[in-house]
């Protein structure tokens, strides 16, 4: 990406900026000040056949070098946190270090983060795609994904906290001989259905949105069914005699993959009742999901609001905890994003500076609401002059737990409003870093409200919770967990939705002025020479604003 | 006679129809004829020494080859062991073994039952006939008594259940207890089934490296010192010594005395010794009356009670001083006039260290030891300046001859002159009583003022002590060192006393005893045992047959419930007559003997089933003549010098109330029992007023290593040149620059619960100081890493709330009765609606809340006739014709109990019997230290403690209410507080729970379906009280493989592969728990796994068992009072009631105890103002304070109707800042309450 591109260029010439102080690593030039133009949403000069070319090609290539390691490191974390989990179960509960008064602390902490990380995905797929926010389609298929390994991650925790996890199938309305329905009044329960809903729904969504591209993914594999793939060398120092015998094995790699991706690609075939029906379910899916991202944290949020406890029971905890959701989401989705775009070749072309600069207004949006909520909590318990209520935020400010207190207000208040200034959120590495701060922050702000258990009404019951080493491994074994399967979706799965990207560019739009490619011309080539990759049919009306 | 009597487990399962055949079987099994004839007499008959040899000739000859085995050792021992710990032999054997043992039993059963009556009586045999009277799971009620340590007993009745012991609670008909039971009574249950008392375990439990303890089964240590006694009888004695836990067995003394008699070993000598032994005031009585004697004091009688460092609440003569002080401390007036006519005894406190007594008390003074006797002194001058002259002319002389003393570290005058004009008022009901720990002359002069106050023969009674209570055991193990020393000991009897951990430190006593020839110990593998020749294990005494007599003489047989779950242990009168040769040597027929010399000409077997019976002797009268006081006497005993104020800290040695001397320390419950002041468990420490330590450089850091545990600072304490370390504790109440101290702890041999516990300050308690000494020293001890010290309460003040709620009784009795519905005024809330509050209720929060209005309620009124014709399922109308809602009813129409408790704080003193109580009755398993320091500790009732002090600064007072309690030094006042599930009828817990595992029941009762749980712990978040218990592990059904007070078993790994704790080790990993420490639980509650909640059920077993009684007796309900809860049951001064809270039928249409009680001005909810409607309430605290000695401002509160109550630091400050003074008649909430010792809460 060293040399500029054209569509670049005429994106900074709208821009008025010149090539002064242009760093193309990491100012593409997508972030146009001008409001009346818009900024290319893929950049590279591509068609879409290199489109599909360069995403498939992520998965098709060589695994890249850095792979590996990458895996191997992910896998043994997420193994020492299955470790820790079957201690756990094995043991009992006491291996953490709950305590009454504190009987959940990092367990709920944790569930409550990945739920709140698993926001991003649905609502950038859900509620900006019935926004037409068309920078979206660069990001969503990875957020889904993340997603899904959040709410993966956030499950476990529920389930594996119970003191008799063989008995966890109770919180189900399942018929049973015990003859007992479950509590409906419980918040628990209501987690268990929202939850559930929210990660099926999700993993439709994913997995259908997904469908176009396995499909893809499948003919190329046909294609290059007979092309051998060679274990080759193995490069043993002293052991040539292997590096023989294995560059003669061949692995049937392709027709694994031909058959894998068409199984999963449910016989798709590109054809124009298949896109008009795919069009509809996506449009209901995300019609569907939209309710259930507010939904989900709101009714996490009532295991909370519905208790009597003080610093608990408020109303203001469920959008509270919407917009922290959001908060965490998109800084998760940074988070893996900003490393991704600079390990995979091509990616920038598609995750723009711009898009990277609307998800940092949104960090800054959500987390000014998140400061406000921190700031009414305090008003409110001045203003409604409960002693306990007073005393228990007082407490998390200035007792027992308050560097959990400041470093939740350092990283979510302060750290996000560095965003109101164009450097910051244009710089990629420090957004990046503020990203990883805003995961710390909102990570203690589930902390910080379960502290409210170590002092609650009665002083005689006053005590401090501290983390055993099994509470610590277990969550940074969910974060290898998640990571593993994040980066199994990296190596196996599109990470960036082919049709969608390719349905925002402008040759996309028959009637898109041309910004250097014939906008007709260029369908037509697309369509017709190469096996239907994923390119819809004819003139699709849906390309917007272009 | 009935021989189904004996029942599988060996015990005598009915001891009223005949006592002759159920004596201790195992030991006197060579009498096998049980022939009623032959049994008249009393006498065994001479029958074949063994089965074998019955089989070989009664038997039919074809068992003999099965009978061969039956006789072989080993298969003895194992028939003998009746309760094989780990049923090892089945284990290890092959099934062929265990088919052989099978045969032999049934041979051994042949051999039983064919010859008639002629069977052995010791095996384990199913119920071939049901005996009259045993139902599987209804337990029977047998009266015993549990002899107290230093003498006198108390009276308890056990529950067993097919014979097996579970619970042990007061007898209703003993004096001493009537139906109550400390804390010792209600944790002894846990003794009889330590693991570690059997001798096969004691062998493998040393303490230290070196330290084996290997018991001798009676017989052999019988056959092995059987030459060296044949040498002793030779010599009349001479060489014999004796060294004998004091008691008031009257058996024992009659061996005592046929021992010491000119026909047996006349030069033999005797020595009594109790390691905390209360030497003042048997060398007061001495001088005073003319002979050692015990003062009783009746404290129900006394109006004005003085306490010289006497903590008769914790270490008072069993639990009637507690019941006494409680039933005089708040008396109701008459129906309809509670609160004016109410009245209550006034506590004067003087004390070094603060104790349940001090917290009780309405004036208390934090005064170093060696103080307390000149605060006698000037008491006493200012009662005798007070007196008439007449009165007052002994006190007055004794007085004037008395060595000089000074003022110093005193109170004032105005405090003595204040405190005599009370005790003038109360001539006749006054009380003084002076602690243990001091010298002789403070008890004289106690027995002076009692007798020129003309309290003596009314509220203290002076019993003489005879035998080997009153000796001094001081001077005792003084004169046996020094016979040993002389070589004057070739043979040391020791029973039951422990002196190698015990004894004085400056006497040495270890090396002495190691010198003497031939040592018999008989007591627990402790420490003596590890040293003595010849160690016998000794009996529980629910294991065998002893006496005890009160201190006035009530005399009880100590009963036992079963056969000793040991072979080869003793009780103390078994060693004694074995080792004197006696004829009888069962403690069964000696005790006998002892009933029959008493019985006088009383027709003996009736007196004999009487005592059994009743638990006492009906022939039990106070002892000896009333003593007088000799004024002449006092003035010897005040020649001495008074203890002079020394500079430097003052140590003040104390009695541990959980382990008492030590003896306790291997019961778990006991260990982790919190201790009433300090809250600690596992561990005693060095105790330091927090000023104190400040001063002498110290951290009174309680977490300086991690914010979650209490850690104390290692000090090395010194006293007299012997040192000690330990950890600093600091706690307020202390008096300045003292250091308190329990004893007891640190044990070096003792069995696996006890290890590691605590420090040993016998160690370095001097001779000379007993109860104190001066001259120490603390200082840092170098390089010790602090101590974790495991506290279940460390938050000390209340953070000015409302929770503990306290008032004065000049203002209870004026505003008390106010019907404040009908003061239009004060009963609107801020919306001018109705609000329904009592005095205790106006004191609190919910007075600032909006009243709660029923919904339902509204709509009746609008629609009368549809809520009229409300019924329930079962067709039973909801209201009555005055719309009055009307108690549910079940099926048959019948109404259904809506049970609730009342906690009262006035009386409650804090002891802790409640929550043993609750532990023995619902199976509440310990958990360890470590568990306790991380807050899981389990109990289902805990005793809450807070400390106040009045804030003498406005900066003090800001600081109090930020919770730093650095500020609460000496002057604290205590209050104690029993919080248990407090069954809301609107339950927080409930909504939250997912899987409907805690429930409603009808009769208001929120219940546990503990195999519904699956362990969210939602309920337990939830739950403003905490009072829910989480199984974080299997405490209950996993054996504890480490040692509980924090060090475990896998101390041989390096420190970094061993578990954090012993209960990190899987479960699967770890054995079950013995099979002899299970058979303490009771039968009819769950043993809850791990991951479960827990929590108080209200004693629903109890409730159950007693609705199957009321429906045999065919009554429609329980009555009130038929069924107690366990904590209510122990309760010794009656603070917790609990009943049917509609029941408007019982008391003479008054309504039921606890519904009278709810419908006291004292009761309030606790946490009202959440609307969660407990069903468990608590009664405020009322002080009875001398109006003389109080400020003004407090005086000025007793006129105040509605100024707020106790709010921690509220001592004294007015409720001037709220908006209350501004608008009298109002109750706005006030607002500025961010600093919360101002406004509404403060």
């Amino acid at each position: 990406m060293s040399t500029l591109q054209p569509d670049q260029a005429t994106a900074l010439g709208l821009a008025g900026r010149g090539r002064r102080g242009f760093d193309p690593d990491t100012i593409d030039g997508t972030l146009i000040s001008d409001p009346s133009v818009r900024p290319p949403l893929v950049l590279g000069d591509r068609d879409f056949h290199s489109v599909t070319n360069t995403i498939c090609g992520w998965i098709e290539n060589r695994t890249p070098a850095w792979w590996f390691p990458a895996f191997m490191i992910s896998a043994g974390i997420a193994g020492l946190g299955t470790a820790m989990i079957l201690f756990l179960i094995v043991t009992g509960v006491g291996v953490w270090g709950l305590m009454n008064p504190v009987m959940w602390s990092w367990d709920i902490t944790n569930f409550v983060w990945w739920v709140g990380i698993g926001h991003a995905g649905t609502l950038i797929s859900a509620i900006l795609c019935l926004l037409k926010q068309k920078w979206r389609t660069s990001i969503n298929r990875f957020a889904e994904a993340m997603t899904i390994f959040a709410v993966i991650c956030a499950g476990t925790f529920p389930g594996i906290h119970v003191g008799r996890v063989w008995m966890a199938w109770m919180l189900f309305p399942i018929p049973n001989s015990n003859w007992i329905w479950p509590n409906f009044r419980s918040p628990l329960l209501w987690d268990v259905f929202a939850v559930g809903t929210y990660f099926t729904v999700s993993l439709l969504f994913w997995y259908m949105g997904m469908i176009p591209d396995l499909a893809t993914l499948r003919d190329r594999a046909l294609a290059r069914i007979n092309v051998p793939v060679r274990l080759g060398p193995v490069g043993l120092p002293g052991m040539g005699f292997l590096d023989k015998i294995t560059e003669q094995i061949v692995l049937p790699l392709n027709r694994v993959a031909a058959f894998v991706y068409g199984f999963l690609a449910m016989g798709w075939r590109f054809s124009t009742r298949h896109w008009n029906n795919y069009e509809k379910a996506y449009l209901m899916l995300a019609g569907i999901s939209t309710p259930l991202v507010l939904s989900v944290h709101s009714v996490v949020s009532f295991d909370f609001a519905v208790s009597i406890l003080p610093g608990w029971h408020t109303t203001i905890f469920p959008p509270y905890f919407v917009a922290g959701a959001i908060f965490s989401g998109f800084a998760m989705v940074l988070t893996l994003l900003i490393p991704a775009r600079e390990l995979y070749p091509g990616m920038k072309d598609f995750v723009t500076a711009k898009t990277i600069e609307n998800m940092c207004k949104i960090i800054t949006v959500t987390g000014s609401m998140v400061g406000f909520a921190y700031m009414m909590e305090f008003f409110i318990a001045w203003y409604g002059a409960n002693p306990f209520e007073i005393q228990t935020f007082v407490r998390r400010a200035f007792g027992p737990y308050w560097w959990a207190y400041w470093t939740m207000i350092t990283c979510n208040v302060i750290s996000p409003q560095v965003f109101w200034f164009k450097w910051c959120r244009t710089n990629i590495p420090f957004i990046f870093l503020i990203s990883i701060l805003v995961n710390i922050g909102m990570w203690f702000e589930r902390y910080v409200i379960l502290t409210t258990l170590s002092g609650d009404f009665l002083p005689s019951s006053w005590a401090y919770f501290s983390p055993t080493y099994v509470d610590i491994f277990t969550f940074v074994g969910s974060i290898g967990i998640f990571m593993t399967l994040f980066l199994l979706f990296c190596r196996f799965l599109p990470m960036l939705a082919i049709s969608e990207v390719k349905n925002v560019m402008p040759m996309a739009d028959p009637h898109a002025y041309d910004v250097g490619h014939g906008g007709h011309g260029h369908n037509g080539h697309g369509h017709n020479g190469h096996n239907g990759h994923g390119v819809r049919n004819g003139h699709a009306a849906n390309t917007g604003a272009y | 006679m009935n021989r189904e009597t004996i029942d599988q487990f060996g015990r005598p399962a009915k001891f009223e129809d005949d006592g002759s055949g159920i004596h201790q079987m195992s030991d006197r099994r060579n009498v096998l004829d049980q022939c009623p004839s032959s049994h008249k007499e009393g006498k065994p008959v001479a029958t074949p020494a063994s089965a074998r040899a019955l089989s070989a000739a009664t038997g039919k000859s074809y068992w003999r080859s099965l009978d061969d085995l039956a006789g072989t050792k080993d298969f003895r021992s194992f028939v003998e062991r009746e309760f094989p710990a780990m049923a090892s032999e089945l284990l290890d054997g092959s099934r062929r073994h265990f088919l052989r043992i099978m045969g032999a039993s049934l041979a051994l059963a042949g051999a039983a039952t064919v010859p008639g009556c002629r069977r052995p009586d010791h095996k384990i045999l199913a119920y071939n006939r049901q005996p009259e009277d045993v139902i599987p799971g209804v337990p029977l009620f047998y009266a015993t008594a549990m002899p107290l340590p230093g003498g006198s007993c108390e009276g308890l009745l056990a529950e067993t259940y097919e014979g097996r012991p579970t619970k042990l609670e007061g007898n209703p008909l003993h004096p001493e207890n009537r139906g109550k039971s400390s804390v010792r009574a209600q944790a002894a249950i846990l003794d009889l089934y330590d693991p570690d008392r059997g001798p096969a375990v004691a062998e493998a439990l040393t303490g230290e490296a070196g330290a084996a303890v290997k018991a001798t089964p009676l017989a052999d240590a019988v056959a092995q010192t059987r030459e060296a006694f044949a040498q002793i009888g030779a010599a009349k004695g001479r060489g014999l010594a004796f060294l004998v836990e004091k008691t008031t067995s009257p058996s024992r003394d009659a061996l005592r005395d046929r021992v010491l008699s000119a026909g047996k070993w006349p030069e033999a000598r005797w020595f009594a010794y109790e390691a905390i032994d209360n030497e003042g005031e048997l060398a007061a009585t001495r001088a005073v009356l003319g002979g050692p004697a015990k003062a009783l004091h009746d404290f129900s009688q006394a109006r004005v009670v003085v306490s010289l460092g006497h903590d008769f609440l914790t270490c008072g003569a069993g639990v009637s001083d507690s019941r006494g002080f409680a039933a005089a401390r708040y008396r109701d007036g008459d129906a309809g006039h509670e609160a004016s006519g109410s009245s209550m005894s006034r506590l004067y406190v003087f004390e070094s260290m603060l104790t349940l007594t001090g917290g009780q008390a309405d004036h208390r003074w934090a005064v170093r030891p060696s103080r307390i006797a000149a605060c006698a002194m000037a008491l006493a001058r200012a009662v005798a300046s007070k007196l008439d002259a007449a009165a007052a002319r002994g006190l007055t002389d004794a007085l004037g001859r008395a060595a000089a003393s000074d003022g110093a570290g005193v109170p004032s005058a105005d405090v003595f002159n204040a405190i005599a004009d009370d005790l003038l008022n109360a001539r006749g009901t006054s009380l003084l009583a002076a602690g243990e720990h001091q010298p002789a002359q403070v008890h004289a002069l106690v027995a002076a003022l009692n007798a020129a106050l003309g309290n003596v023969g009314r509220t203290v009674r002076y019993v003489p002590l005879k035998g080997d209570a009153g000796q001094s055991s001081l001077a005792s193990i003084r004169a046996l060192k020094e016979a040993i020393d002389a070589g004057q000991v070739s043979t040391l009897v020791v029973v039951g006393a422990n002196p190698v951990y015990s004894a004085p430190a400056d006497l040495a006593f270890a090396e002495s005893y190691a010198k003497v020839p031939l040592t018999v110990h008989l007591g627990e593998a402790d420490e003596t045992a590890a040293a003595s020749k010849i160690h016998v294990a000794r009996t529980h005494f629910l294991e065998s047959w002893g006496d005890v007599e009160t201190w006035d003489g009530v005399y009880s047989v100590v009963q036992p419930m079963i056969d000793r779950l040991y072979a080869g242990t003793a009780s103390d009168l078994e060693l004694l007559a074995s080792l004197a040769g006696e004829s009888d040597t069962d403690p069964y027929f000696i005790v006998r003997n002892t009933v029959r010399a008493r019985a006088g000409n009383a027709d003996f077997e009736k007196l004999w089933r009487r005592t059994l019976h009743d638990g006492m002797s009906p022939a039990g009268q106070p002892r000896g003549p009333a003593m007088a006081v000799d004024f002449a006497g006092v003035a010897r005993a005040l020649a001495e010098p008074l203890p002079a104020a020394g500079d430097g800290l003052e140590i003040l040695f104390l009695a541990s109330p959980q382990v008492h001397d030590g003896r306790m320390a291997n019961n778990g419950w006991l260990q982790e029992l919190p201790d009433a002041v300090t809250k600690l468990t596992w561990d005693n420490a060095i105790l330091m007023n927090p000023a104190t330590a400040q001063r002498l450089g110290f951290s009174t850091d309680r977490h300086p290593v991690t914010p979650q545990y209490c850690h104390g600072e290692m000090m090395t304490l010194s006293v007299g040149g012997r040192s000690v370390d330990a950890p600093l504790w600091p706690q307020p109440g202390l008096a300045d620059d003292t250091v308190a101290v329990h004893l007891g702890y640190g044990r070096r041999v003792c069995g696996r619960v006890a290890r590691g516990s605590g420090f040993d300050f016998f160690g370095v308690r001097p001779g000379s100081g007993q109860g104190f000494a001066s001259g120490v020293t603390v200082e840092a001890a170098r390089g010790k890493s602090p101590y974790l010290l495991a506290t279940t309460q460390d938050h000390w003040t209340l953070e000015g709330r409302d929770i503990l709620r306290e008032v004065d009784l000049p203002r209870w009795q004026k505003f008390g009765d106010i019907d404040y519905l009908k003061a239009k005024d004060l009963q609107k809330d801020p919306y001018d609606r109705t609000r329904r509050l009592n005095f205790a209720g106006l004191l609190g929060m919910e007075s600032h809340t909006p009243a709660n209005v029923d919904m339902y309620e509204a709509t009746q009124k609008n629609a009368y006739a549809l809520r009229f014709t409300e019924e329930d399922e079962n067709g039973n109308p909801l209201r009555d014709e005055k719309g009055n809602i009307v108690p549910i009813k079940n099926v048959h129409g019948k109404p259904i109990q809506q049970w609730g408790m009342s906690i009262d704080l006035t009386t409650c003193t804090g002891c802790g019997a409640c929550m043993v109580a609750c532990q023995a009755e619902n199976n509440v398993p310990i958990v360890g230290k470590k568990e306790v320091a991380k807050g899981r500790e389990m109990h289902w009732i805990r005793v809450d403690r807070y400390y106040s002090t009045a804030p003498t600064s406005e900066a003090q007072k800001d600081t109090l209410g930020v919770g730093d309690d650095s500020a609460i030094l000496a002057d604290a006042d205590m209050m104690v507080m029993p919080v248990t599930c407090v069954h809301c009828e609107n339950a927080p817990c409930e909504v939250v729970c997912p899987v409907n595992a805690t429930v409603h029941d009808e009769q208001g009762n929120n219940n546990m379906a503990y195999n519904r749980c699956i362990g969210t712990r939602y309920c337990s978040n939830n739950c403003p009280y905490k009072v829910r218990r989480f199984n974080f592990f299997d405490y209950a059904t996993k054996q504890f493989r480490g040692n509980f007070a924090g060090k475990d078993l896998t101390e041989k790994l390096p420190e970094i592969a061993r578990p954090p704790s012993e209960h990190f080790v899987p479960p699967r990993l770890r054995q079950k728990k013995l099979e002899v420490a299970t058979m303490q639980h009771n039968p009819h509650v769950t043993v809850r796994s791990r991951g479960v909640m827990e929590k108080c059920t209200y004693c629903i077993q109890r409730v159950n068992a007693a609705r199957v009684e009321t429906k045999l007796a065919d009554l429609n309900l329980i009555p009130d009072g038929f069924v107690q809860t366990a904590c209510q049951q122990a309760c010794p001064t009656d603070a917790i009631v609990f009943g049917d809270i509609y029941d408007s039928w019982s008391g003479n249409g008054a309504g039921s105890r606890v519904k009278q009680k709810r419908g006291d001005g004292r009761s309030y909810q606790l946490l009202a103002y959440l609307n969660t409607r407990p069903r468990t309430t608590h009664m405020l605290r009322i002080r009875n304070p001398n109006p003389a000695l109080v400020d003004a401002s407090r005086r000025a509160r007793w006129d105040h109707p509605l100024g707020h109550g106790h709010g921690g630091s509220d001592h004294s400050a007015p409720h001037g800042s709220g908006g209350h003074e501004a608008k009298p008649e109002g109750h706005v909430m006030s607002l500025p309450i961010l600093t919360p010792s101002r406004g509404a809460l403060a």
